[in-house]
């Protein structure tokens, strides 16, 4: 080995080292990411960013079963009189009033809640600054995305009352305790959302932007109804009138038949102010499955994960077709033993009643509803379901309640009316079985009662019979009328923080001792 | 260049030139030097240690350069005084293939010289003067026989007359020889590799030998990362594992269970029984909590975090790098350990054909006693009744007419079936003195024991090493293989297609088939019975991995080698998933097809060079180096649904009606390092080594992408020392001492990015629009850094009573700062949680290795014992509050409960939830549960503030075990070996969920529930589910695990045979999980349900913080098995 060729190997050898060397860029390429640098730059990002908002309203599409598509009933119609459930654990404790902070409802509800206000901040935040984009559409998705921000503020409001008020868009890891605000100040930016939101949307949108989206007449109808949470009838009547009188243009109209809007068929049924679509393929919901009856021969293999109980049923008058707009006394679809092709009888047991008439007959413990299984389309196991969050009926209530405290029951009867009547219900004042309500109060009992029978799992109960002082009354008697104690009281109003919440926020874990039941 | 020897004695230390030959052909040879070794010096299954072959032709050459030549034939360095050399002159010699002493006896006797052979040297030596013998005076008479060692012939062994230099034969190929001697001649058996044998005549025509494999220990070389080093000269901790020590008589099928039980420190746990089923390595604890704690795999110097998975039959060696002075080299994949490969790899001379294969039965233990049928549906009845409101309902859950039906399924028998197991590997190795072959298929079939669970493998290797001239070897690797199988979820979930959770909670009233032929179902029933999950259901997986490597060695000049390796790895994994009309799900959408494909690409490069050089006493090896690594990331799937037949299964997704998803993704990541060692020796007796690493990953933050991971070690060789000439006690003593920080880079491709997630939307009902939205998960963390583990070890190697009993001890503490931690985040920020550094965790362990021959001469007994123990804790999480774990619903309609915490002064793997004190009794009043009613489960109150809530929760275990240890005893008696095989963990406990719902309601404990008739019980009146105060997570569930498993027992035959055909014939049969002693109730102590969220392949997606923090979950596990197999080794 000469010197030389010792020189040139090791020349050799350092150029590589200097290759070498130089390949040392570390910036990975994004494929198939979107950042939050890059994900709000042009107007079509913006409305994609948007259309993802509106998807958090029932996460995992797909396959959506969260929040408004089906989990926020656990915490607006349980922990009533109204959802009944034997199930283990967090249905049966919510049913009983026996919950503790540790309940999967809370927590996932409120993290969806969030989710949809953390997304509507980035559109409010970035928005403006898009380049390219008019301001009208700017403005279009700025109303939606405030509409959407205060749905979910209402939504957390009636859940737990004071909570983080988080308008802008900061850093996670910096945001450990932020102070809970009083509703008081979250209604404020509720009714500020709404109103920038009442003004800068359409009535209605045309087919090619997508029919479902939020419109002026959702904004103002969550603006009455936070009025009313409050109250203030008179601010309320402003917002609620300007509703109805959308529906006196044609915008809204009530289907005469009150099943048809729940058809699968009928998925923007005018009857709806704002509601949640689904599309069965890539859009499904589960909620078919969720509400939908067990062991049916006409809508089978679904889950009934969500009934009514049997004593809020019973309050349905027989007379009243809506009580006939749930699952019960039917014979199974499956053969109930290899000796036959008959099913078992499913029957809602008398009050009192302990013992099945016969050895082939099952007691209901709830009852399901047809409403999110009426008229199946696509009986597949994933549905295209519509969940309809503010519709014309439930604004009419909202009148009827409005007159009633600020003139009389004799103002409010004929909005009851008119909903019973579309219902075929004998109307109120008709008969000596269904009298008219003589006073304010007479009139929030019937109001309660009819709420009920029309919005039944429409995520309306717990907040109807908190705004109208019913609450504990009306729990309480349910309880007793199952044997239980009846241990409903004004704490119990709001729900406790999410344990796992809780754990990282001192001022909730102090607020929680006193929310438990 | 030249060094000038001033001694003028034979030198104590190598000449320089040869050294340096030898230490940089290691780096050329080093996986045949291993090979050879390993072989060597194992009682193995192969012949071991044959005679080396040599080729040698030249004219009148230097003994000295004659020498050389021999040399690169064989693995032995030669050690010899130049002087002697130089005056004996010159040789002239032409042999092909001969044995190499034959050789040296050709070549060295007419020189007057001789040799000697140790374990690894061979010395020449001036030829003894032995008084000559007059031959011809004695009667001379001819003597024959067969040389074998312990498993075959021994062909190529020198058979010499004593005191006659030169005169000797060789065996032939079936180890005879035939010699004329005379008749009080004493013979020599010599070969390399054994301990050679002097046998006196005696008269005798017939003498049969038996030569003894020499083990020396501390020659023996093991692979260190970027080079190979003699055991002897470690600083490090390192744990080495020969061939036969994976898989002798074994039935192991991956890398993971073949390490399992043997080195101290190295902690696997099988997560699954399940065919192909989880595992994880842990070397010396966790370190991490959000990353992976798995070990780095480096085969054949291809970094993989694949490595786990390949045929054990192909391994020559594996190394076990557990302290940071071994494993800093490979910087920020180092603090886990790293898991060194080595692969069989041809040999020059006499080709080899070796076939090994077994077959075998298992069957499940079950440890339960569910109810049947009839007790089934009245204690539902009776439960039905303790819910609040239902006293007085009669037949609540079954009617009567249900109660009188005969069908009772036990669903356990239903589901399980004997299973066959059998693997088959066929090798051959071959070559010339430069090109060097090995070849190799293998093939591994086992099915579940879990009907239609399977899990198969196939795999296939080439090694080629090519020497093409003096200064340039070349070599290259491929390898393929690909595993399919029928999988099911296991991972604890309750989903639907968890079969295992259906076959225990599953209705015993339901038949397996209804009248009309389908899968039974209880009336209005959702969801599959358990054989229906089995048998309507696809769920195939096909993981593919090629990996293609080569390598240049350039050694430009003497001492100086260069290395490149550039190498791919093709990681395919395919699912294919379909449910049939005959299922639930696929009967109302009239079958359900899904496909998804991930791929990872790999991508290596590195050169280093390596230099070393010897001054006098001083021994100096530097080593420098480059490597850059990209890994490309990309899946892809499309779910369907509502086909017309269910012929197509999934292989016709574009025959169904409806498109329900589609989904493709692709990521990559880089890793760039600069890397350096140097080892320096005085005398042989200190020793010190220093590594440093450079890494830069993409993974991390803009402002901490480098990251350096230095390391320092010393060992002092007392044995060396002149004050311990004179003792007789030790063969070896050495003290070794090392610091070392390396890193962890494993985290999320993009970790430090605010990532978006993809969503649709329908604004009308029937079209869909995309949309976008924040991850939750994944906030923008532009500080996001490496998270670095200071490890400190000290270590001692003893060896007495002439090796027969070596004893290795180790004590180390590990500091992880940085913490890669998955961090809460309050919802209302609308994240969940963030990666961030915050924190750090501590470990600190003892280790205990030692190997004995008890027994030595015809019965041969020897032992190997390991011990290790290991404290984890976390010392901070930077303010942070408690991180909790959580459970998998154990039923629908409960919520996730935590059941592992993660709090500052804790270990990882604290189980956490209420202690249960009992059942609440009639007329019993416990204030801090004032609705409690009798019979409802009473808990501590734990704070003392009057009231049971979550605020009572506390630590009620800890998942990793105080101790574990693993003990082989193997004992050989003429042609017979026994192993025995004995491993375990003490000191752990395991949440056991799967009990929770069988005590409930299914299991014949249920019947022990309190009733007002029962009160003496501990279990509640309606299970935990129903409870106003406290939870179902609870130490009433957590029970010890500890555990003693007879894992493997092993009787071998050799059979004496000796035919041109066949060079030897091993049987052998084995029991595995004979038994285990263990007072757990579940399936099996050994258990890890959350480890099953390592896997992110059948997970979808995976979370290492569970799997780390959440040790000790026993969730709807596979059943575990006994096995009996039998095998056969053939030698061609």
């Amino acid at each position: 080995m000469n010197f030389l060729n010792i020189k040139l190997q090791v020349f050799h050898l350092g150029i590589l080292f200097v290759i070498c060397t130089a390949c040392t860029k570390l910036e990975p390429e994004l494929y198939s990411d979107l950042t939050t640098e890059n994900a709000y730059s042009t107007e079509s990002d913006i409305q994609a960013a948007l259309t993802g908002t509106y998807a958090n309203l029932g996460p995992y599409p797909g396959d959506a079963y969260l929040y408004y598509a089906g989990y926020l009933v656990m915490i607006t119609d349980y922990a009533t009189d109204m959802g009944f459930s034997t199930a283990a654990g967090n249905p049966t404790q919510l049913s009983n009033f026996t919950y503790d902070e540790n309940n999967r409802y809370f927590k996932s509800n409120w993290q969806n809640m969030y989710q949809v206000i953390a997304n509507a901040n980035e559109l409010i935040e970035n928005t403006g600054a898009v380049a390219g984009m008019t301001d009208e559409n700017k403005n279009l998705v700025l109303g939606q995305a405030h509409f959407l921000r205060a749905l979910a503020y209402s939504d957390l409001t009636d859940g737990w009352g004071p909570v983080p008020l988080v308008t802008t868009v900061g850093n996670p890891a910096e945001s450990y305790n932020v102070p809970l605000s009083p509703v008081e100040r979250i209604d404020s930016l509720i009714q500020e959302d709404c109103l920038f939101a009442a003004e800068a949307l359409p009535e209605t949108w045309s087919s090619e932007l997508g029919l479902a989206r939020a419109t002026k007449g959702a904004a103002l109808t969550l603006l009455g109804k936070n009025y009313m949470r409050a109250h203030h009838y008179e601010q309320a009547k402003i917002y609620i009138d300007q509703v109805l009188a959308l529906r006196d243009k044609g915008v809204y109209k009530l289907n005469p038949d009150f099943k048809n809007e729940w058809s699968e068929s009928n998925k923007m049924d005018k009857g709806m102010i704002f509601g949640i679509l689904h599309e069965s393929a890539l859009n499904g919901g589960e909620i078919a499955n969720h509400f939908g009856p067990t062991d049916h021969p006409e809508v089978a293999d679904r889950w009934q994960y969500y009934g009514v109980s049997l004593q809020f049923w019973r309050k349905f008058d027989d007379r009243d077709p809506r009580k006939k707009f749930f699952y019960y006394n039917y014979e199974g679809k499956a053969a109930r033993d290899a000796s036959t092709k008959n099913g078992f009888y499913y029957m809602v047991p008398e009050p009192g009643q302990t013992k099945v008439p016969n050895d082939t007959t099952k007691f209901l413990q709830n009852i399901a509803t047809k409403k999110y299984s009426y008229e199946m389309i696509n009986a597949s196991y994933l549905d295209g379901r519509t969940i309809q969050v503010f519709r014309i009926a439930d604004v009419i209530l909202c009148k009827a309640e409005i007159e009633n405290a600020l003139v009389g029951p004799a103002a409010g009867l004929p909005y009851i009316n008119e909903i019973r009547e579309r219902a075929g219900a004998p109307l109120l004042g008709s008969s000596p079985d269904f009298p008219a309500p003589a006073t304010k109060e007479e009139f929030i009992d019937a109001l309660v009662d009819e709420r009920g029978f029309e919005l039944v799992f429409e995520y309306k109960r717990k907040a109807d019979l908190v705004r109208l002082g019913k609450y504990e009354e009306i729990c309480n008697a349910y309880l007793t009328a199952r044997g239980l104690t009846p241990k409903v009281t004004e704490k119990l109003r709001y729900f406790p923080y999410p344990l796992d919440e809780a754990n990282l926020h001192q001022e909730m874990a102090a607020a929680n001792a006193q929310r438990l039941p | 260049m030249n060094y000038k020897n001033k001694n003028k004695g034979l030198r104590q230390v190598i000449p320089w030139n040869s050294y340096l030959q030898w230490l940089s052909r290691i780096n050329f040879l080093r996986m045949k030097l291993t090979l050879l070794l390993v072989a060597a010096f194992s009682i193995g299954v192969q012949a071991a240690g044959r005679a080396q072959q040599v080729n040698l032709s030249v004219q009148n050459a230097s003994i000295k350069e004659t020498l050389l030549v021999l040399s690169k034939q064989i693995p032995y360095r030669f050690l010899y005084n130049e002087e002697q050399l130089r005056k004996a002159g010159n040789v002239t010699i032409a042999v092909s293939n001969k044995p190499l002493l034959e050789v040296l006896d050709q070549m060295l006797t007419e020189k007057q010289l001789g040799y000697k052979v140790h374990s690894h040297t061979i010395t020449i030596v001036a030829k003894p003067k032995h008084p000559q013998i007059n031959q011809n005076i004695q009667q001379e008479v001819e003597v024959s026989g067969t040389v074998k060692d312990s498993v075959g012939v021994l062909p190529g062994v020198s058979v010499l007359l004593k005191g006659t230099s030169g005169s000797g034969v060789t065996t032939n190929s079936n180890g005879q020889y035939r010699f004329k001697v005379p008749a009080g001649a004493t013979l020599v058996f010599r070969s390399i590799g054994y301990a050679s044998q002097e046998v006196a005549v005696n008269g005798r025509s017939v003498i049969d030998i038996t030569l003894h494999a020499i083990e020396s220990r501390l020659d023996e070389v093991v692979v260190v990362g970027y080079g190979t080093q003699k055991k002897g000269d470690l600083t490090g901790s390192i744990s080495s594992l020969s061939a036969d020590d994976l898989t002798k008589g074994g039935a192991v099928n991956n890398v993971a269970q073949a390490i399992q039980g043997r080195a101290a420190g190295v902690v696997v746990t099988q997560n699954s029984k399940a065919p192909g089923g989880s595992m994880s390595i842990r070397i010396r604890g966790s370190n991490s909590i959000s990353s992976s704690n798995e070990p780095l795999y480096v085969i054949d110097g291809f970094p993989s975090n694949n490595g786990v998975n390949m045929n054990p039959d192909d391994i020559e060696s594996m190394e076990i790098l557990k302290d940071a002075s071994a494993t800093a080299i490979y910087g920020s994949r180092g603090a886990n350990g790293v898991v060194m490969i080595t692969t069989k790899r041809g040999k020059a001379g006499q080709g080899s054909l070796v076939y090994s294969g077994y077959t075998g039965s298992q069957t499940a233990i079950n440890p339960y006693h569910l109810l049947d049928a009839q007790a089934y549906m009245h204690l539902a009845n009776a439960l039905y009744k303790e819910i609040s409101g239902q006293e007085d309902i009669e037949n609540g859950a079954y009617t009567p007419s249900q109660l009188n039906s005969t069908v009772n399924t036990d669903w356990v028998k239903e589901a399980t079936r004997t299973a066959i197991v059998q693997n088959h590997n066929l090798q051959f190795t071959g070559g010339s003195e430069k090109t060097k072959v090995l070849g190799s298929v293998g093939y591994f079939d086992q099915e579940g024991i879990l009907k239609t669970t399977d899990f198969k493998r196939i795999s296939g290797r080439v090694n080629i090493d090519q020497t093409i001239n003096d200064y340039i070897k070349v070599g290259a690797s491929v390898f393929g293989q690909r595993e399919n199988s029928n999988y099911q979820i296991y991972d604890g979930n309750i989903l639907n297609s968890n079969v295992l959770y259906s076959v225990l909670t599953y209705d015993p009233s339901v038949p397996l088939y209804d009248a009309d032929g389908n899968f039974g179902r209880p009336p209005g029933g959702i969801g599959d019975n358990p054989v229906a999950n089995l048998l309507a259901r696809q769920n195939d997986v096909q993981k593919d991995k090629m990996n293609g490597n080569m390598y240049l060695e350039i050694k430009p000049m003497e001492g100086l080698t260069a290395r490149f390796d550039a190498g791919t790895e093709l990681l395919h994994d395919q699912l294919g998933t379909y449910l049939s009309k005959d299922s639930y799900q696929g009967g109302i959408n009239s079958g359900v097809a899904s496909q998804s494909d991930y791929n990872l690409t790999h991508n290596l490069f590195d050169m280093y060079v390596t230099y070393n050089k010897d001054i006098d006493k001083h021994h100096v090896d530097v080593m420098g180096g480059y490597s850059y690594e990209k890994f490309t990331n990309n899946n892809k799937g499309v779910d369907v649904y509502g086909f017309s037949t269910d012929l197509y299964g999934y292989n016709n997704l574009g025959a169904a009606a409806t498109i329900s998803g589609v989904k493709s993704y692709k990521s990559e990541n880089m890793l760039i390092s600069f890397f350096g060692r140097v080892n320096y020796s005085f005398d042989n007796k200190y020793l010190f080594t220093a590594t440093v690493r450079r890494d830069g990953s993409s993974r991390f933050g803009a402002d901490h992408k480098w990251g350096t991971f230095p390391s320092g070690s010393f060992a002092w060789k007392m044995i060396n020392e002149s004050f311990m000439q004179d003792q007789h006690w030790f063969t070896d003593l050495k003290l070794r001492l090392g610091y070392g920080r390396t890193g962890n880079e494993r985290i999320g491709n993009y970790a430090s990015y605010g990532l978006m997630s993809n969503a649709n939307y329908t604004y009308d009902g029937d079209s869909n629009s995309s949309g976008t939205y924040l991850n939750s998960s994944s906030p923008a963390n532009s500080t996001l850094k490496w998270e670095s583990t200071d490890q400190y070890n000290a270590g001692i190697d003893l060896a007495f009573l002439n090796d027969r009993i070596a004893v290795t001890m180790d004590a180390y503490y590990k500091k992880t700062n940085d913490l890669l931690v998955k961090r809460n985040l309050p919802y209302y920020t609308g994240y969940s949680s963030g990666q961030s550094n915050v924190g750090s965790v501590s470990n600190k362990g003892l280790e205990f290795a030692v190997s004995t021959k008890n027994l030595t001469g015809a019965f041969t007994w020897d032992t190997k014992l390991n011990l290790a123990m290991n404290r984890n804790k976390v010392l901070s999480l930077g303010g942070e509050s408690d991180i909790f774990i959580t459970s998998a619903k154990p039923m629908g309609t409960v919520s996730e409960e935590a059941y592992a915490i993660i709090r500052e002064g804790e270990p990882l793997g604290s189980l956490f939830g209420y202690q249960y004190i009992g059942v609440i009794q009639q007329g019993e009043s416990y204030t801090p549960q004032p609705n409690a009613k009798a019979g409802d489960p009473k808990f501590a109150d734990v704070n003392g503030d009057g009231m049971v809530n979550s605020a009572d929760r506390t630590i009620i275990g800890s998942a990793y075990p105080k101790l574990t240890y693993g003990i082989t005893n193997m004992f050989a008696y003429k042609h017979f070996d026994l192993s025995i095989f004995i491993y375990g963990n003490l000191g752990n406990d395991v949440l056991n969920m799967t009990r929770m719902n069988l005590e409930w309601n299914r299991s014949a404990e249920a019947l022990n529930r309190w009733t007002p008739e029962n009160t003496n019980t501990d279990l509640p009146r309606n299970g935990f589910y129903y409870t106003e105060y406290g939870g179902y997570v609870n130490d009433h569930f957590v029970e010890n695990a500890s555990f003693l498993r007879l894992k493997n027992l092993t009787l071998g035959y050799t059979l004496p045979i000796n035919s041109k055909v066949m060079r030897s014939l091993r049987v052998y049969a084995m029991a595995e999980n004979l038994f285990t002693i263990s007072g757990y109730s579940g399936w099996d102590p050994e258990v890890d349900t959350k480890g099953y969220e390592n896997d992110a392949l059948i997970k979808y997606s995976s979370n290492a913080q569970t799997a780390n923090a959440g040790a000790g979950l026993d969730f709807n596990s596979y059943p575990s098995m006994r096995a009996f197999t039998f095998g056969v080794n053939v030698n061609f």
